[in-house]
């Protein structure tokens, strides 16, 4: 018996002490219609195989609309747990709570049915699990007929559930993604300054444009442990020299002007900031600039003046005291010379995760059903399942690879 | 120049000549022809299309007639006619019904775009004539119900002048391409109106549930306006008695087997179609019966008694009784109309059974088997040929559970016992 707890408390330790982010994990993106839009799954598949955390990690979507954890429960044998995934990430919870004021028998289902997931994923032999709270709905554009105050109401059963996936996470050793409190904070905030229509959880309320996904993916790569140390590039004026962090490789430096090939792209924001569908507007509500994308450039010898750097086709200037502590040239140059191959990856990546879609919701679902109905014709069934798999890891594999080392030239002049 | 202009000269004229001679189609069922029956989620319910294989397994119009149901939740003509190749016309069917309309008309939520509709049901049309189909039966879409349609009943009454806008753009489409057209949309709206005032405005006819999905009773009036359209004739068979001569004889279909004492054995290979159920429930059949000629022009299973005009007759069939005034019985009795529960019921009902298990597995087979997996086809090219390999051998199931179907439909062994009683006998009450 003693031996027994000992060995329990061991693996408790075990679970806590491998819960983070290993080279070569596979992370599987699981959730509802909301990670089926294949927005903030992909904003975590960028991040990981481009800022490159750890190295070699693949990720996968299970998205799959009007799903909750019971549903997701059901159907994890035929589907997810076919994959040999390592980490998880969990989503669910708009739709446990029914659009509807909580009640104890849907916060006991909900409970139940996350720790099962939680249990069916560590039986599998998943490493590290993140059990992510549901987000929010939009203060404004969530409606109900009848219901003034629908979007306040549901809130409440959505901040229910983010307290008890809290516990589920904590019970069972698992990291956990505050999702809810990262969403309505940046929501509120973000209202404040682009008034109220400025939607956080979507056009409906509850889907929300690149905006809202950039906070869930804020959240999940929280609760997967990045540090947001992205690389340095220290810059001495005074002895012409530079050099580069890990991922950094200075090529040369002539005039000010350092060559640099970087295997590690900073994180890289699109479109208009006063629209839903950009991550531009949000970044100011969100510190993931500061907690998860730290590009520096540190300037040394330039005297006590002001420093000016031209990235790509921008210039800014800086008060030289803070380019010596370090600027961040992620967040200062949001256009820069990694937004094109950003882009270019983004692409790759958006192609794998709208082949998983009908992957998972077509054929593995299917797979069932078309078995049963021509029982003689397994072996065929076999090598399509197969075909189909390897083809997702191919296109997997597609997505690193269109990871290419970026050279870039970042100009450093002391202004006099 | 002068002959490119003699070309399109000759081009208009040749046009204008098929517009106004369209190459005509049988318009008949033929032996052994294969009939599939398309159209939305009202043909995925699986009843009038059921109905529709029943009738013709069963009554028989002609031998050895295949049905099949390509019916598809949510879809609209133009989602039909993108469909069509990977799916319809991979069972190379001979005869086709198309009912579609009730998804493209939009619910009186939307503007309706009948040029689209136009167009996709003659692209429908041509693609199955060019895939070599025989015989086109183009329907019209059928209506909403007046008081349980979802929108409620403004907005039906709304939606049901929208359907007859379709319905007369099938019909013109039909006239167009010379097939044959099935007017449901009258039919439905006639028979409901009649329905309504006999059992009171909550007893629906599409559809207890939404208004749209009719229960078993509209999918009967559907399955009557195909069947008409398709030319079946109605003739099930005739017994003819003669009680002079103790003789009987029978139309084809039909042997006799003995006759005595008014006591006529037949064995019979065609069936009368057959009605379970409440009639007060718009999930029976029944009841809608006095609204539909269905009996009198698709389902007459006579008995003629010579002889007997001036007296009275008393007809025994299976357990039930009935009396007949002589006239009618030598004018011939509708036994299909007078007897619902005969002795063909419960083998009626053990073909449904096989019919239904056919239909079901129809809807995976087309829906996973054909068009799921033929979505993997571009992502998995290099296992074409296993993913062809299974279609095949789906459409192969298919075919064996159609033909478990049409195995059951054996011969029906049952008794008539005709009594001729003075015309002045006392009446007896029905006998069961």
């Amino acid at each position: 018996m003693k031996r027994l707890i000992v060995l329990a408390v061991a693996a408790l330790v075990c679970l806590r002490a491998g819960a983070q982010l290993q080279n070569g994990d596979f992370v599987a993106v699981c959730g509802d219609s909301i990670t089926e839009q294949k927005q903030y799954s992909v904003f975590i598949e960028d991040y990981l195989l481009m800022c490159r955390p750890k190295a070699d990690l693949r990720v996968m979507q299970f998205g799959w609309g009007g799903e909750t954890s019971w549903g997701f429960l059901g159907k994890m044998p035929t589907q997810a747990l076919k994959f040999d995934m390592t980490v998880a990430t969990t989503c669910y919870g708009m739709n446990d709570g029914g659009y509807s004021p909580m009640t104890p028998d849907k916060a006991r289902h909900y409970k139940d049915s996350m720790t099962a997931v939680v249990k069916a994923f560590k039986k599998k032999g998943v490493r590290f699990i993140v059990v992510g709270s549901p987000g929010v709905v939009d203060s404004k554009t969530f409606v109900r007929r009848d219901m003034p105050d629908a979007a306040a109401m549901y809130n409440k059963t959505l901040a229910e559930e983010r307290d008890i996936a809290k516990a589920i996470a904590e019970q069972e050793g698992c990291a956990f993604a505050d999702v809810y409190d990262v969403m309505m904070d940046a929501m509120t905030k973000a209202k404040e300054k682009y008034g109220a229509s400025y939607q956080v959880a979507g056009g409906d309320g509850i889907h929300p444009g690149a905006n809202g996904h950039l906070c869930m993916a804020y959240a999940f790569l929280k609760g997967l442990g990045v540090d947001g140390n992205i690389g340095t590039i220290t810059v001495d004026l005074a002895a012409n020299k530079a050099e580069g962090s890990d991922g950094q490789k200075v090529l040369g430096m002539k005039d000010g002007a350092v060559e640099v090939e970087s295997s590690r792209y900073p994180f890289c924001f699109t479109g208009d900031p006063k629209s839903p569908n950009a991550t531009t507007g949000i970044i100011e509500f969100l510190p993931f600039n500061q907690d998860l994308n730290r590009y520096t450039l540190v300037v040394k010898g330039a005297g006590t003046g002001k420093v000016k750097v031209t990235w790509g086709d921008a210039s800014k200037e800086f008060a030289a005291a803070d380019a010596e502590k370090g600027i961040n040239l992620a967040a200062e140059f949001l256009e820069n010379p990694f937004s094109g191959p950003f882009a270019a990856v983004d692409k790759v990546v958006r192609e794998q995760q709208n082949y998983e879609t009908p992957l998972i919701k077509t054929l593995m679902a299917g797979m069932g059903d078309m078995r049963r109905m021509v029982p003689g014709e397994q072996e065929a069934f076999g090598r399509i399942e197969a075909a189909a798999i390897k083809r997702g890891r191919e296109l997997q594999d597609a997505s690193a690879a269109a990871v290419k080392p970026v050279t870039h030239t970042i100009k450093v002049e002391a202004v006099k | 120049m002068r002959r490119i202009s003699l070309f399109f000269t000759i081009l208009v004229i040749s046009q204008a000549a098929r517009a106004a001679n369209p190459p005509q189609q049988d318009h008949k069922l033929k032996e052994g022809d294969f009939v599939a029956v398309c159209g939305d989620s009202i043909t995925e319910q699986k009843l009038y299309c059921r109905f529709i294989e029943e009738y013709l397994l069963m009554c028989r119009p002609k031998p050895n007639l295949r049905t099949m149901q390509l019916g598809w939740n949510g879809e609209t003509s133009w989602g039909f006619l993108s469909k069509m190749p990977n799916e319809a016309m991979r069972f190379n069917p001979s005869v086709v019904t198309i009912c579609f309309g009730m998804n493209d008309g939009g619910y009186a939520q939307v503007v309706p775009n009948y040029d689209r509709y136009r167009h996709s049901l003659r692209g429908i049309v041509q693609d199955f004539k060019k895939d070599g189909v025989r015989f086109i039966v183009l329907g019209s879409p059928g209506a909403v119900d007046s008081q349980t349609f979802w929108g409620g009943p403004e907005v039906a009454a709304k939606y049901n002048p929208i359907l007859a806008n379709e319905r007369d753009i099938a019909r013109e489409v039909a006239a167009e391409e010379g097939v044959t057209f099935a007017e449901v949309h009258d039919l439905m709206m006639n028979v409901m109106r009649r329905a309504k005032a006999k059992y009171g405005k909550a007893y629906a006819l599409a559809g207890t549930e939404d208004g749209v999905h009719p229960d078993e009773n509209g999918h009967l009036v559907m399955a009557y306006a195909f069947l008409k359209a398709l030319g079946c004739d109605g003739d099930i068979g005739t017994i003819t008695y003669e009680p002079g001569a103790n003789r009987a004889q029978a139309s084809d279909g039909h042997r006799i087997l003995s006759c005595a004492n008014g006591t006529i054995e037949v064995e019979s290979s065609r069936y009368p179609y057959c009605f379970y159920g409440d009639p007060s429930s718009p999930r029976s059949p029944k009841g809608i019966l006095e609204f539909l000629p269905f009996n009198q022009e698709l389902n007459r299973f006579n008995l003629v008694v010579k002889g007997a005009t001036g007296q009275k007759v008393k007809v025994t069939w299976g357990d039930v009784s009935k009396e007949f005034a002589g006239a009618d019985a030598e004018r011939g009795i509708n036994l299909a109309a007078e007897f619902m529960d005969n002795p063909f019921s419960a083998q009626f009902q053990k073909v449904e059974e096989a019919v239904k298990a056919q239909q079901n597995f129809e809807t995976p087979l087309v829906k996973r088997l054909m068009h799921e997996l033929a979505e993997f086809e571009a992502f998995l090219p290099e296992e074409k040929g296993a993913m062809e390999a299974l279609k095949t051998a789906g459409m192969k199931k298919a075919h064996e559970l159609f033909d478990k179907a049409a195995g059951e439909v054996t011969p029906v062994r049952h008794r008539i016992t005709v009594e001729v009683l003075p015309a002045g006998a006392p009446t007896a009450a029905v006998v069961k």
